[in-house]
């Protein structure tokens, strides 16, 4: 399977670089056009817009390719994703002739249009970073991970246990033991998932009894990207028991039995960037330790309530500013009042009479017959 | 699959299901046997992980879909126009409305009087320059920077029913199936002892419109993947208790005993529905020890419950229904749709839409913050919708501290959070009058499209063979939009 290419602004690569514990913003300080738009362009559109070929005069290759556009001139307007003819081309129907790349060929998905509309929308900068354009982590590589043991997938739902690919095609599996928490213990875990050992990549066994034999068992499971251990007793002699998991990203701790023993625990584990330990037993100098590593996010439950940085005063109402459909001031066709001479609401300058020269404007369709009735009495009204 | 057998599999199932609804009963129709079903139907393919799934890595595992029911008013929750305070009672200009259909409840009005909103608005900060919010959402202020505002929807229903019906399938028109039930067929059920599609209603303060079980059917899709209701009184699932002097040691033995006749007759007639039919009665014996558990609240904190306000403690009211929303996406439910009634304000609006805020503020900024605590909130998307927007335009008597507003779909907030979604962002703009779109439409099939790309699915390849055609949730169009992503 091929890297895909996505929009992705809380990843590995952001985490890593913003330096901040928790910062989504943090965009990659890589050129974005190196990373994540000429890999899309590569993949799909330069075999036939490259260097060996320029089909429609179009090259797509390199920078200097991409500006100078093709026999209709350019195609890529920084900054105008609605005018731009590459952009216009990928969203055509499938059997339109203009549509790109080819009907027969491989095409793009929708997180790789959306990709390339973003670095247009951000003025189809050639350096330097666009937020929100990261190349996503590489997914452990599904071709090196053999397929499960479908007697051993069988047992888990014969047990009610979920089960399923991380996504189609791939053999990592994401297995949830949410269904019977309340009577899965270190047994049961080990007993289902020891075949499975190199396809678990995401365990969910919040609510469970697992204690150290099953944290043990997981810290020999060489995929295992996330762990969800919310709602059990699991203390810091258990937690140890992970030891230097190569590859967890993610674990779940949460209102657990967790206290500053197991900061080193957690500081230990290579590829961790995120960890929930809300309910647990923390100083502030455990979590100050645990925060400092640039590439960790904590959640304590300690996110702090959004700022408010401004607040109005009472409204007060008039209706001084001029109706956006009223001519200009001077205009022969101007009315010379702001309120109804009839009922004093605000005007609408579509209703109108013409009296002694000057225009008069009402507020509704029913005032100008009321004026005619009297004009002079609410003529004198005017201002 | 091959596309022929795919049509035999579902015939089965759907007359399965057909039967089951008339012979047990609406509440066990409803429920969700995706993955159960997808060991047991197939014969020999027993071993085989389910067909559907993500088509790519998701970020969101599930939905919880709140859905604001008679239509919020953005003008007075989340749509800042404090230009309006200085245009009071002048006429809606044409110039702005641009022949807009109107309902038929004011289209006869001789003036259309600018009504801007009665409440204060506080800028709260996020990653997009702030958002203005009402004074009378302080909680959901409190947690703005987790939230995508979506201050450009627009739909393309004027009125209740095809309004709701539109957002919940994609379709104006009645018979798709919903987005839930979407949901539960591509992703199937992540607990076995639950319904996959599960539904809550709260009761609203003011003009409550009807709210059509077909809302959360299934549409075409096989009747597994309909929502199954949970009531707030009563039983929370109906027909799931056991009659008057029936033990569960007595259900055990009967079920036992019909299942080993059930076997017998499988393995004579190798009727795929058989198994199915006891996959289903099992489910229901289990739901029977794994729904009360679920919705008694006795095992959360002082603390938790007081997050959730005062409310929480009586079922039924949109507070009760979110900490079941996070009890249900706990234990692993893929959809949870709740329905806040009461949001018709077309009279009397600054009174009753604080009715409104003061049921769902607090509870939703909890479910926010307790799901973010857990864990969860990563993997969890929740939306915020209602069928369509309030007009500027007063309805009725305009006073600086009264009026009403027709619906007005052209142009409405709506938000998202969690799962996938970028946080802390507003989207899109409306003009001086929160009447048009200026910058940044979202349909919604767009809206579905970017939903469903968090989910892991490509919105143009989750589809459903129906009447010899791929059905979508997006219809025909629809486009994610890369800016509401993470
Ligand atoms: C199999 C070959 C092939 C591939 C792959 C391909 N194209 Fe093309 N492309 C063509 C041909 C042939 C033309 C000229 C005919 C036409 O204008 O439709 C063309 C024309 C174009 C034009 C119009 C150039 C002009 O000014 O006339 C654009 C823009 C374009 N392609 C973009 C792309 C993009 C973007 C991709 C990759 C996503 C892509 N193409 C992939 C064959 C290809």
């Amino acid at each position: 399977m091929s890297a895909r290419w996505t929009v992705l602004a809380l990843s590995l690569a952001a985490a890593c670089q913003s330096g901040e514990v928790r910062d989504s913003l943090a965009p990659t300080r890589e050129s974005a056009y190196e990373v994540v738009i000429a890999p899309i362009l590569r993949e799909r559109c330069v075999g036939c817009h490259g260097s060996e070929r320029a089909k429609g005069g179009l090259r797509l290759h390199t920078p200097e390719a991409i500006r100078a556009g093709g026999s209709m001139g350019a195609v890529v307007v920084p900054g105008n994703v609605g005018a731009s003819e590459l952009v216009r081309r990928l969203h055509l129907a499938l059997d339109d002739d203009e549509h790109m790349p080819p009907d027969d060929k491989p095409q793009l998905d929708a997180a790789q249009i959306a990709t390339l509309e973003r670095w247009i929308a951000a003025g189809a900068p050639y350096e330097g970073p666009v937020d929100g354009l990261v190349a996503p982590q590489k997914a452990p590589a599904p071709t090196k991970m053999a397929a499960a043991d479908p007697a051993a997938l069988s047992a888990l739902r014969n047990e009610l246990v979920h089960v399923q690919a991380v996504s189609q095609g791939s053999h990592a599996l994401w297995i949830d033991f949410a269904a019977i928490a309340p009577r899965t213990d270190d047994a049961l875990v080990e007993r289902l998932l020891t075949p499975l050992k190199s396809q678990t990549s995401e365990l969910a066994l919040a609510r469970s009894k697992v204690g150290g034999a099953t944290l043990a068992f997981c810290g020999r499971l060489p995929a295992l990207r996330k762990l969800d251990l919310r709602d059990t007793k699991v203390g810091d002699a258990e937690l140890a028991g992970l030891g230097a998991q190569p590859a967890l990203e993610e674990l779940v701790l949460a209102r657990t039995a967790i206290t500053d023993a197991s900061v080193e625990t957690l500081l230990a584990l290579p590829a961790l960037r995120s960890v929930h330990l809300w309910g647990c037993q923390l100083s502030p100098d455990a979590l100050a330790r645990l925060r400092a590593k640039p590439t960790l996010r904590v959640d304590f439950g300690d996110t702090p309530d959004t700022v408010i940085a401004e607040v109005e005063d009472k409204p007060k109402f008039t209706s001084e500013l001029p109706s956006p459909d009223l001519p200009p001031a001077g205009d022969p066709s101007a009315p010379v009042n702001a309120k109804c001479p009839v009922t004093g609401s605000p005007i609408n300058p579509k209703y109108t009479r013409t009296f002694e020269g000057k225009v008069i404007a009402f507020c509704c369709p029913n005032c100008p017959g009321e004026f005619d009735t009297d004009p002079a009495k609410y003529a004198a009204k005017l201002p | 699959m091959n596309p022929i057998e795919e049509h035999y599999l579902s015939l089965t199932r759907r007359r399965f299901f057909g039967k089951a609804a008339t012979s047990i009963g609406a509440g066990l129709g409803a429920l969700s046997l995706g993955s159960l079903l997808g060991g047991s139907l197939a014969h020999g393919q027993d071993n085989m992980l389910p067909q559907q799934g993500p088509h790519f890595a998701p970020k969101a595992k599930r939905v919880i879909y709140l859905h604001m029911e008679g239509g919020p008013s953005h003008l007075d929750l989340y749509d800042y126009k404090p230009e309006l305070r200085r245009r009071f009672n002048q006429d809606l200009p044409d110039s702005i409305r641009k022949g807009q259909r109107l309902t038929t409840m004011t289209s006869g009005q001789a003036r259309f009087p600018i009504a801007p909103s009665m409440f204060r608005f506080q800028r709260c900060e996020n990653r997009t320059g702030g958002v203005w919010l009402s004074e009378i959402l302080p909680h959901t202020a409190t947690v703005a920077n987790e939230i995508a505002f979506i201050h450009s929807m627009e739909t393309e229903a004027i009125n209740h029913e095809p309004g709701i019906t539109f957002f919940q399938t994609g379709n104006q028109q009645p018979g798709r199936p919903s987005f839930g039930s979407w949901m539960s067929y591509g992703l199937g059920s992540a607990n076995a002892n639950l319904p996959t599609f599960a539904v809550m209603i709260t009761q609203g303060q003011g003009n409550m419109q009807a709210l059509a079980a077909r809302f959360w059917g299934s549409g075409f899709l096989p009747s597994e993947h309909q929502g199954c209701k949970l009531r707030s009184s009563g039983d929370p699932v109906l027909y799931l208790k056991d009659p008057p002097g029936m033990t569960r040691v007595d259900r055990r033995r009967m079920l036992d005993l019909v299942g080993a006749l059930n076997e017998k007759e499988a393995r004579e007639s190798l009727d795929p529905e058989i198994d199915a039919r006891v996959a289903q009665a099992e489910m229901a014996y289990r739901m029977q020890m794994s729904v009360p558990e679920l919705t008694d609240f006795s095992d959360e904190d002082e603390a938790t419950l007081a997050l959730y306000g005062d409310d929480v403690r009586k079922p039924g009211t949109f507070a009760a229904n979110c900490l079941l929303a996070r009890r249900l996406a706990e234990r692993g439910v893929r959809f949870i749709q709740l329905y806040m009634r009461g949001w018709d304000q077309h009279g009397g609006l600054p009174a009753e839409i604080q009715l409104q805020t003061r049921a769902v503020d607090r509870a939703q900024a909890a479910l926010i913050k307790d799901l973010r605590r857990r864990g969860l909130l990563d993997e969890t998307l929740i939306l915020w919708a209602g069928e369509f927007g309030r007009t500027v335009y007063s309805q009725g008597t305009l006073t600086e501290t009264n009026y009403g507003r027709d619906h007005h779909p052209r142009a409405f907030t709506v938000w998202a959070a969690g799962g996938g979604i970028a946080p802390g962002i507003s989207y899109g703009k409306t003009d001086d009058y929160g009447y048009n779109i200026v910058e940044n439409p979202v349909s919604v099939h767009d809206l579905h499209a970017t939903l469903l790309h968090t989910l892991g699915f490509d919105h143009e390849r989750l589809v459903y063979r129906h009447q010899g055609r791929d059905y979508r949730l997006t219809d025909v169009s629809g486009r994610v939009i890369p800016e509401l992503l993470a």
